[in-house]
């Protein structure tokens, strides 16, 4: 067996440091590049494990948020119909009212501006009804004053007649 | 004014009551004197019109006042004043604005008018 070794070349000796020196690389490399290397494969396995179920945990998220935001666009929709039509509503009986108050208004102004045209109308009936008056008197006042005696005789007479009649 | 004139009259008359011809004057004086006191010197002819009215009434006659629109004919105030008792106090008085006829007041109470302005007054109320 040792001759075979010898005949084939090896050397035991050179084949124990090669051996040696083999393992020694073997453990250095194991502990330096194998180790570390599987460290970092795992590793980045794990991320994008992570990301991947990230991803899928995002998506399913916005799908919810999608479905939650249709619902609530629909409920606002809703909203908005019933707000915009109770609006349209109170604006319609709001113009009614105005419209009718503006017409009462009209019509009292109508009939204060009547009733204070008939006032003004007759205002100036009193006063010309006045002056006429007023120059009939002083008209009559000036005819008696021409004479004076008879009209002055007569009242004079009727008083002295219903003194006597009240004292009698 | 302080005092109305009936008031004073009042004073003056029952005051003159208890006092003899001697004490009349000075009771007078202070009479007058509190009128001016008083400040009622401007309403005298007032006052001495109610002492007038008091005096009349308390023999039985009455303050006749007659006013006139213009002087009017003997005949005629003769007749008038032929129909008040020789008690009463008459007093004539001219009232332009009366335009013609005759008012006549009764102790300042009474009232007969019958005067132009009167009955223009009334046509043209």
């Amino acid at each position: 067996m040792s001759e075979l070794i010898y005949q084939l070349g090896i050397d035991w000796k050179l084949l124990l440091a090669q051996g040696l020196n083999f393992f020694i690389l073997l453990t250095v490399l194991t502990i330096f590049v194998y180790k570390p290397l599987l460290k970092l494969l795992e590793n980045r396995r794990k991320k994008i494990e992570f990301g991947l179920l990230g991803a899928k945990e995002a998506e399913r998220r916005l799908n919810e948020i999608e479905e939650l935001k249709s619902e609530k666009m629909a409920v606002a929709d809703r909203e908005a119909i019933q707000i915009i039509g109770g609006a349209e509503k109170s604006a319609k009986k709001k113009f009614e009212e105005i419209v009718k108050s503006a017409e009462v208004k009209a019509e009292t102004v109508l009939k204060d501006a009547a009733l204070l045209a008939e006032n003004k109308k007759q205002e100036e009936l009193e006063k010309l009804k006045g002056e006429a008056n007023l120059i009939i008197k002083e008209a009559l006042i000036k005819t008696v004053e021409l004479d004076p005696k008879n009209i002055d005789e007569k009242l004079i007479s009727r008083a002295t007649e219903m003194i006597k009649k009240k004292t009698a | 004014m302080k005092y109305q004139p009936e008031v004073y009259a009042q004073v003056l008359i029952e005051g003159l009551k208890s006092k003899n011809n001697s004490e009349e004057n000075s009771f007078i004086k202070k009479f007058a004197n509190s009128i001016k006191k008083n400040g009622d010197l401007p309403k005298i002819k007032k006052i001495i019109e109610a002492i007038e009215r008091r005096i009349v009434k308390k023999d039985g006659g009455r303050v006749i006042e007659i006013e006139f629109a213009r002087t009017v004919s003997e005949t005629a105030l003769a007749k008038l004043t032929g129909q008040f008792t020789k008690k009463d106090i008459i007093k004539t008085k001219i009232n332009e604005q009366l335009v013609a006829g005759v008012r006549i007041t009764i102790d300042g109470e009474q009232e007969l008018d019958n005067s132009l302005q009167k009955k223009l007054a009334k046509i043209f109320k």
